[in-house]
């Protein structure tokens, strides 16, 4: 999997980025792909706004993901976010940090900047134990 | 529970608060002194500035009754 | 199953379906406690869980509610205060000493002598408590979890399982919460038994709390179906054992015990008249019935009618022995008893409710939704049985000008126990009113979480560690053996082993250090160049890319709240480094004006994206060159200048910066391929003596150089001038944010300077002290440390100007004299780091 990108452009390019598959628009300029940009999606952006920035989102954001049948209710003990249901992108408080959440068929995947991953990997793990 | 134009209306703590909304700059060295120092401070509605900190990371303006404590869009 | 529990030393027998009250009861047990203050016996009151009366410690858990908690065999049961027993008690005399230690009396006594506080303090607390809690830590609960629903009703009673009934047909999600189990719960309604609802909160939200969890249910509407408090009138002798209230009387009777043998009951409602007929039925002997006179048809016939009478007071000793009444015509009679069993009327627990605003959508239904019966209260007797608070306590507060219902609170605690008002908050209320107060003082005080008490272990939900940041260095650091520690909000390594060993790398040879922690932005877009020229006190139109920029950031009074180096790329934009921690802040200013001046830009947040090692020493252009194919002598490569530079095939964009006085060389790369980067240069380093620095080694570094550290050698109120940086305020640029203030405070005098100190003994534990000239303290030292190369110990602080506005240059820092002199003190002429 491995592929995430940050698109920094103005409105209407944003919107068109929203296109793309795993697309969650952080704000009004800013939408956060996590997976690939296809190629003629890309083009189209940079044609709306030729000073679009598209940069690899890789390095900078950690993922964590959850899955199987209880991901939500494991989900439910890290975060008061209402998640999309049955899929969709949500943004806000995870663990008490700021993090970006894709729900899909495979299960609820969080992002955290990279400096938390460690700390977010230890708030899964404490809510993934048995009970 | 605040009002974020891009994430919804989202518990406070999720942000950070800047202040009630003031004029970006002032005519002159004495004017500027009460626009920084000297806020209105209204008993009533105002206009205040709000960042989503652990949201979009963006500002909003938003309108709060500073008696009632209500926040409206 | 029978079998017993033990009370102290006794054998109590438990039979099916007792509580631990009525399993007491039977064995004859009428005194549970004795009372906060005055320590009176006190006895049975409710019997719903509510008053604080039946507190026991059980199993060594303390404040156990015995009437409501099922009795098992075998169970350790103790009752809390009393010395040397609760049978017993020896400070029972403090109830004949009630006019020694008035309402409030702790604020006004023990003052002086100082120590006798103390003392007091450590007295009352051992007579006071409830029981004790053993100080080990426990296991934390399960995390709080979240459940987002469409209605959430509160109280499983007839009215809310109607309600929450009518929901679920309507097609909602529907909650239904009790704190105790739930009978019959209606079809496709989620129920949570045993979950008490503990606040409500803005949202709306509304916290759960069971024996192991607290849950955060998030509905869209709230309804409250939490039914009533049976009402608790006030009358002398009204906590005697014995005087209870109806619920707490069938309550018993239902178990199988008789609350007494003879009892006198006052009914002046449909629920009360039920009770009477329950209790006559269950063959308690029922002395009198007072009843209003519409419903002395109502009563059992056989029994005794008071119509119209009135409760004076209740009589007795250990326990209630007379209930004395007035009747319709004036008479007082005596009426022998041993249960005085008063029913009259409930009031809606409502402090859910009150916890709510206006525009919440919460809807409240049932007895909770009910008026509350009228409060009866003689004038006399104790109206806070949490606190020991009686009519005569509130009337003297009120003398002495506490004249509002929560000045009252305040003032006698009255409501502040247990039961949190729900037997006497109406009470307080009711006597500010009648005092005179204006309804908006006369109104019940605040209801606020928690509606119950909670026990930590069960509050503190897993998961409240601290929040901490790393580098992609981090497990590096920890191989080498490096001691790494809090510094904000990150990990950091402080030392590897040797701290002067790695100050001498620095300052000698050639060093590494992990300063990945730092701030870093990317700013770009078509206005860029206007974001930063007006968000930093220079001109950046001569900035030429390439060349990068130490800046200070000034908020809008001209204080100093920031610092970092701006290097510009040219069409790409900027690219800012700043402060370690100051990240949100920085972030948020900057877009700030973004924002309100409609800037088109982007400012990119590359805190957590890009990792960066500084390279720093004599020899660091020696271990670099072996490892970049480009030049990077001082010709090609100057200071203060920002390079691509590919090392050891990771490529790094590099800066030229100056914090620590050498040449060094800020290399900024791909967070993941840091180890790999710090690494090759270790390696490369070996033969020049490479040793990494921590922030030991840091601290003394940046000190020879007379760097202050932003909020911790610098106050809020700093302007550049103050701490010796006005040099970093272009005095042609007037269109920055903070300018005007700028403006202004230059025309004023400086009152307040940070300057460098050298001392003539002493080290690090200067930090702190304050500085004075023999008669008055005229500043503080913020920063001290021994400096191996200048062989002295060094430091910062602030110093405020004398009345003549010149400053002082001779100080004292305690005992150690402390001499004012310029900074830098290590290469003032900065000629080796700019080599």
């Amino acid at each position: 999997m491995d592929e995430r990108w940050s698109v920094h452009a103005d409105r209407d390019a944003c919107d068109i980025a929203m296109r793309a598959r795993g697309a969650g628009r952080v704000a009004g300029d800013e939408v956060f792909v996590r997976g690939a940009i296809p190629d003629d999606i890309r083009r189209a952006v940079l044609t709306v706004d030729p000073g679009a920035v598209i940069r690899s989102a890789v390095e900078g954001w950690s993922e964590v993901s959850l899955d199987g049948g209880d991901a939500r209710d494991r989900f439910s003990r890290l975060s008061s976010l209402r998640l999309p249901d049955p899929a969709g992108y949500v943004q806000g408080e995870v663990a008490r940090v700021a993090g970006r959440v894709f729900v899909d068929g495979e299960g609820v995947h969080v992002l955290v900047p990279a400096y938390w991953e460690s700390y977010l990997r230890r708030r899964v793990e404490e809510v993934s134990l048995p009970r | 529970m605040v009002p974020c134009p891009h994430c919804g209306w989202r518990p406070s703590t999720e942000f950070t608060w800047g202040g009630e909304l003031r004029a970006v700059d002032a005519a002159n060295v004495e004017s500027d002194f009460a626009r920084v120092v000297l806020p209105r401070n209204v008993a009533g509605v105002q206009e205040e500035r709000w960042f989503h900190l652990l949201g979009c990371r963006r500002w909003s303006t938003v309108r709060r009754d500073t008696t009632t404590d209500e926040v409206g869009r | 199953m029978t079998g017993s529990l033990r009370l102290g030393r006794r054998r109590v027998p438990v039979e099916d379906g007792d509580s631990i009250a009525s399993a007491l009861h039977r064995a004859g047990i009428r005194t549970y406690t004795r009372s906060l203050k005055h320590h009176r016996r006190r006895g049975l009151v409710c019997g719903t869980g509510e008053c604080p009366n039946c507190l026991v410690t059980v199993d060594g858990v303390p404040g156990v509610r015995a009437c409501v908690t099922p009795a098992a065999p075998g169970m350790r049961v103790d009752r809390e205060r009393g010395w040397p027993s609760t049978d017993r008690d020896l400070l029972g005399i403090l109830d004949r000493l009630q006019g020694l230690i008035p309402v409030g009396f702790y604020h006004k006594t023990f003052i002086r002598p100082r120590w006798a506080w103390r003392v007091a303090d450590r007295l009352i607390r051992a007579t006071v408590g409830v029981g004790r809690v053993d100080g080990a830590p426990g296991a934390p609960g399960a995390a709080a979890r979240h459940l987002h629903r469409d209605v959430l009703v509160v109280g499983a009673g007839p009215a809310g399982r109607a309600a929450a009934a009518s929901a679920a047909a309507g097609g909602e999600r529907v909650t239904l919460c009790d704190a105790g189990a739930i009978e019959e719960p209606p079809a496709d309604v989620e129920i949570l038994e045993g979950h008490a609802a503990i606040g409500l909160y803005l949202g709306p939200m509304v916290a759960l709390a069971s024996a192991a969890e607290v849950v955060e249910v998030h509905p869209r509407r709230v309804v409250i179906a939490t039914g009533g408090t049976e009402s608790f009138p006030v009358f002398p002798g009204n906590d005697l054992p014995g005087v209870m209230l109806g619920r707490a009387a069938v309550g018993l009777l239902r178990r199988g015990v008789r609350p007494g043998k003879r009892a006198v009951v006052v009914a002046v409602q449909e629920e009360g008249i039920e009770h009477l007929r329950e209790l006559d039925a269950g063959g308690v002997h029922i002395v009198a019935a007072v009843v209003p006179p519409a419903l002395a048809s109502a009563v059992p016939d056989g029994v005794r009618v008071l119509a119209g009478a009135e409760v004076v007071r209740a009589e007795g000793k250990e326990g209630v022995r007379f209930a004395v009444v007035r009747d319709a015509d004036g008479t007082i009679r005596g009426l022998g008893c041993d249960v005085f069993v008063l029913s009259t009327g409930l009031s809606p627990r409502d402090d859910l409710l009150r916890m709510s605003g206006p525009v919440d959508p919460v809807e409240v239904v049932g007895d909770a939704a009910a008026a509350a019966s009228p409060t009866t209260s003689t004038g006399a007797g104790y109206v806070c049985l949490c606190e020991d608070v009686s009519v005569g306590d509130l009337e003297r507060a009120w003398d002495e000008g506490f004249r509002s219902s929560e000045l009252l609170k305040r003032y006698t605690t009255a409501t502040m126990g247990p039961c949190q008002g729900a037997m006497c908050g109406r009470h307080l209320a009711a006597f500010a009113a009648a005092q005179g107060a204006t309804a908006n003082t006369a109104s019940r005080t605040t209801s606020r979480p928690l509606a119950r008490p909670t026990p930590l272990a069960v509050l503190a939900a897993a998961g409240d560690e601290p929040i901490d940041r790393r580098t992609g260095l981090h497990d590096v650091h920890v191989t080498a053996g490096a001691r790494v520690s809090w510094s904000g909000s990150w990990l950091r390594p402080f030392s590897y082993g040797d701290p002067d060993d790695e100050y001498l790398a620095v300052r000698e040879r050639v060093s590494l250090m992990d300063v990945g922690t730092l701030a870093k932005f990317l700013i770009t877009g078509p206005e860029a160049a206007e974001l930063v020229g007006a968000s930093f006190p220079v001109r950046l139109d001569d900035l030429a890319p390439g060349r990068a920029r130490y800046l200070l950031a000034l908020d809008e009074a001209g204080y100093v709240f920031d610092d970092g180096v701006l290097c510009s790329l040219g069409d790409e934009g900027w690219y800012l480094t700043s402060t370690s921690g100051g990240a949100d802040r920085m972030e948020a200013w900057l877009r700030d004006h973004a924002d309100r001046r409609g800037m088109r830009v982007h400012v990119i947040d590359l805190t957590a994206d890009r990792g960066a090692i500084l390279v720093a020493g004599p020899r660091a252009r020696e271990l670099l060159a072996g490892l970049v194919d480009q030049p990077i002598d001082a010709h090609a490569f100057p200071h203060m200048e920002a390079r691509e530079l590919t090392v050891a095939g990771v490529p790094c964009g590099t800066v030229r910066s100056g914090f620590v006085g050498e040449i060094a060389f800020e290399l900024h790369h791909a967070r993941s391929r840091g180890p790999e980067l710090w690494h090759a240069l270790i390696e490369a380093g070996e033969p020049v003596g490479i040793a990494p620095h921590g922030l030991d080694a840091l601290e003394v570094l940046r000190l020879e150089k007379g760097h202050p550290y932003i909020g911790q050698d610098t106050l809020p109120d700093d302007t550049p001038a103050k701490l010796g940086l006005g040099w970093a305020v272009d005095a042609t640029d007037d269109a920055f944010v903070g300018a005007r203030a700028i403006e202004r405070l230059g025309r004023l005098p400086i009152g307040r300077k940070l300057v460098g100190l050298a001392f003539d003994r002493g080290g690090a534990e200067l930090r702190g002290i304050p500085l004075h000239d023999g008669t008055e303290i005229r500043g503080r030292v913020s920063s001290a440390a021994r400096s191996p190369v200048l062989d002295r110990t060094i430091g910062l602080g602030w110093i405020r100007a004398r009345d003549d506005r010149t400053f002082p240059t001779e100080l004292r820092a305690g005992k150690v004299r402390a001499e004012v002199v310029p900074r830098p003190f290590y290469d003032p002429e900065g000629a080796r780091l700019r080599g």
